[in-house]
């Protein structure tokens, strides 16, 4: 909203020759009063005082532009400053003709820098994690260890969620790009600290969602026990799917000098935190996108370990699968933009309920509907159905790329299969852990597919009766 | 440098002798003259028409003030001396020689002002290359009918203005309406000391009428301070982005108008325009946003040395450095000098 002095009444006031603002119009009165002024005092707004000064200093009139805050408005204002001669020697008339206020430009952008150090200064953590809540970089108070291990890990797969908070709900404001608030949530491993977990999306400079920065807030309310559950157990040695030889050893060593690259030419390339040159930032982003490929290939053998070991267990969630289906669509969702490709979901209204690990079927979704992005031309739809046939429920993920041999179908779910593929960042790995997955949770995972007519996976867990 | 004249034709009756000590004692500045000439310290290529210009436009305000202050004398202030009166009356100036040998009309500030007016007078000849003075002078004319009292206002008042100054294409008529309250001032007052020089006369008459002038002047009605009250009533209206150009705005308007929105001065953004390519003004024009294709014709409506700013080079010019550049500009000008001498033998030094 715009206030606006009259074109025929500048807004007046009258210092008196020891430079008192001995009369005033209500405007400049409150103007006055609020830059710490008081009625009969000296005159308060330094920039009227500066012109004043001025003008007294040259014995001549003014006339001149003027901005001046006042809260939450800028007012502009084109002030005539008139010297009084004779009698009244060293009085000043001050006319502000064109009195606009306008409310004063949002200042409270935050600066990724700046809240970083509040972070620090408050004593509280903070997690940046990528578009697909992978943590890119991480600093627990007190927890030095944390670093080491969480880095190149979902955020899902380092913290429980602590009732009233519930995975779900945070996974939903991550799929909506919604700011996360107040989540109650516990170190899976190591010191088993509670945390309040907070967190805002970052967009980078041209628009695009990169990821998020938590903040964790030590919860003092609640103490930690590091030897509850499953204890003495180091991370990489519980249920994790990462939870092998490699994962526990070799993985990290890998995944935080890879996570460290990844955020620094994330922040580097994205221009968060000040201009670059723009082959410079394109630069940045290849390294970005050369060490999330590494990072996925690390993750990928983790799992793989992991899924081979015969100790190897799935916990059973009740889940939906169209929820999971809409989760797992929000969180690639941008990937998809980029491409043009739209993803054809089944009704929210829909409910499909099947037995299996919600972190799990969404990892193995995830892996499903990435690869067909990757495989589909751009501009092409993706459909995500849900079908229920009786003891079994099934989701399936069809795409309209070229296709795959009949003779392959079952060559695409063994290790390291690209089918003479590459350069397009798989490691041929996602499918045989998805299968893997899916059989633990006495699930299946199959494919239907006929040369340049498209591919359907079909994901089927057992249905859970209400 | 304004030249001096020594040839014998004119002046038959003064003493060789006399005329030999003035070139003696004038030419012992000769290494100065020929410094500044070889070795200027700026990128600005002064044309010999702007050092024409910005000559006439001292010697024309100089004239003025004297004008003002003898007349002012001599009316208010009952003076009758001879040389008061004459000067006063004769449409010539008098007291530059004097100012100018005394080194009194070398202020930055004053230079400052003498350019940046000479620059006005060279855009304003460069746009007239591209429209017509018919054109030119009823730009402002669209705004005389606007919804808003005040922009209506504001634009009647910066058309009466720009109508005094008016003397032709590409020319200019100095006047003391238009200078800032500091440069009249600092100008002013080495004047009443020539004047006094002149007529001898050491009473309080000229000092009086000096102050009268002082206190009369109203700087308000200058021209550029009419195009900055305008341009602040237009760029607080709804959809005052569009329209920035100085063929649809003139080059007063649009000059203040781009100064608005970028933080700068009016005057760095004629010194801009001035500088080879241009390229401050480019910087700037990315840093508010200007879209390419109105930079593109913003940038071919001023430029006056056939130089081109193609689409790439505007286009890949990173915004958040050229407000950064921007923004630098447009902190205090000591502080930027200070800067600016402090790195002077730091070659390559930013400032």
């Amino acid at each position: 909203m715009t206030a606006s002095g009259n074109l025929a009444e500048p807004v007046r006031g009258q210092l008196d020759a020891d430079g008192r603002l001995v009369s005033a119009d209500p405007p400049l009165l409150r103007l006055h009063l609020h830059c710490g002024g008081y009625e009969g005092g000296p005159l308060a707004v330094p920039q009227l005082l500066s012109l004043c000064r001025l003008s007294r200093q040259l014995d001549m009139n003014l006339s001149r532009s003027v901005q001046a805050a006042d809260e939450d408005n800028l007012i502009n204002m084109w002030v005539e400053i008139r010297l009084h001669r004779g009698s009244q020697d060293g009085a000043i008339t001050i006319n502000i003709i064109d009195w606009k206020e306008s409310p004063a430009p949002s200042t409270n952008r935050e600066e990724p820098g700046r809240r970083r150090d509040f972070d620090r200064l408050n004593g509280r953590g903070a997690i940046r994690t990528d578009a697909s809540l992978r943590i890119m970089a991480l600093s627990l108070p007190g927890d030095l260890d944390a670093v080491e291990n969480y880095i190149g890990h979902s955020l899902l797969d380092v913290l429980d969620f602590v009732e009233p908070s519930k995975q779900s709900v945070l996974v939903e404001s991550i799929s909506e790009r919604q700011p996360v608030r107040g989540q109650h949530v516990r170190q899976r491993h190591g010191k088993k600290s509670f945390y309040t977990l907070s967190g805002q999306p970052l967009i980078d400079n041209e628009g695009l969602f990169s990821g998020y920065r938590f903040s964790l807030e030590l919860d003092d309310t609640q103490v930690a026990d590091e030897s509850r559950d499953d204890a003495g157990m180091g991370f990489g040695q519980g249920d994790l799917i990462s939870d092998s030889l490699f994962g526990s050893q070799l993985g990290p060593a890998l995944r935080q000098p890879l996570g460290k690259i990844i955020a620094n030419a994330e922040t580097i390339g994205s221009r968060l935190e000040g201009p670059l040159r723009g082959d410079y930032s394109d630069y940045a982003k290849d390294i970005a996108s050369a060490g999330r490929h590494l990072m996925d290939l690390v993750n990928d053998l983790s799992d793989l370990e992991a899924i081979q070991r015969t100790s190897f267990s799935v916990a059973v969630d009740d889940i939906d699968l169209v929820d999971l289906a809409h989760r797992a669509a929000g969180l690639l969702a941008v990937k998809a933009a980029d491409h043009q490709i739209r993803i054809d979901l089944p009704d929210k209204d829909l409910e499909m309920p099947v037995k299996g690990e919600f972190r799990r079927v969404l990892q193995i979704l995830v892996n499903l509907i990435g690869n067909a992005i990757r495989y589909s031309p751009d501009g092409s739809v993706i459909k995500l159905q849900v079908i229920n046939d009786g003891e079994t429920s099934s989701v399936t993920v069809r795409d309209q790329g070229d296709g795959i041999a009949e003779e392959d179908h079952q060559r695409i779910f063994e290790k390291f299969e690209r089918l003479g593929r590459s350069g397009d960042g798989g490691s041929g790995l996602g499918l045989f852990i998805s299968r893997r997955l899916a059989n633990a949770m006495d699930g299946s995972l199959t494919v239907d597919s006929v040369l340049r007519k498209g591919s359907t996976f079909k994901l089927s867990l057992p249905t859970r009766l209400i | 440098m304004a030249k001096r004249d020594f040839s014998m034709d004119r002046n038959p009756g003064i003493d060789l002798v006399q005329q030999a000590a003035e070139i003696g004692s004038s030419s012992a500045y000769i290494s100065y003259d020929l410094a500044s000439a070889l070795f200027p310290k700026s990128e600005v290529i002064l044309s010999d028409r702007m050092l024409s210009n910005g000559r006439q436009y001292l010697r024309a305000i100089v004239q003025e003030i004297e004008t003002e202050i003898c007349m002012i004398a001599a009316k208010d202030f009952g003076m009758q001396q001879d040389t008061i009166i004459e000067i006063g009356n004769s449409g010539r100036v008098h007291s530059y020689a004097l100012l100018q040998n005394a080194g009194l009309l070398e202020g930055k500030a004053l230079l400052d002002n003498v350019f940046t007016s000479v620059q006005r007078v060279e855009l304003g000849s460069r746009l007239l290359q591209k429209m017509s003075q018919a054109d030119l002078e009823s730009v402002l004319t669209r705004y005389l009918d606007d919804e808003d009292a005040s922009i209506a206002d504001a634009a009647m008042a910066l058309l009466v203005a720009q109508s005094r100054d008016n003397a032709g294409p590409g020319s200019f008529q100095a006047h003391i309406t238009n200078l800032p309250a500091e440069i009249l001032f600092a100008m002013t007052w080495p004047i009443v000391a020539a004047l006094q020089k002149l007529s001898g006369d050491e009473g309080p008459e000229l000092k009086k009428a000096a102050e009268k002038l002082l206190g009369e002047h109203d700087e308000g009605v200058g021209t550029q301070n009419r195009s900055a009250r305008l341009a602040q009533l237009i760029d607080q209206a709804a959809g005052s982005e569009q329209n920035l150009h100085p063929m649809h705005d003139g080059i007063d308007l649009f000059l203040s108008r781009l100064a608005r929105r970028s933080g700068l001065s009016d005057d760095q953004l004629v010194l801009f325009t001035a500088e080879p390519n241009m390229v401050r003004l480019v910087l700037t024009m990315r840093a508010v946003d200007i879209p390419e294709d109105q930079a593109l014709s913003i940038f071919s409506a001023l430029d006056g040395g056939g130089q081109s700013l193609t689409r790439a080079s505007y286009g890949e010019i990173d915004k958040a450095q050229a407000l950064e550049l921007v923004s630098s500009w447009s902190t205090n000008m000591l502080y930027q000098d200070a800067q600016l001498r402090l790195n002077a033998h730091l070659a390559g030094m930013p400032a």
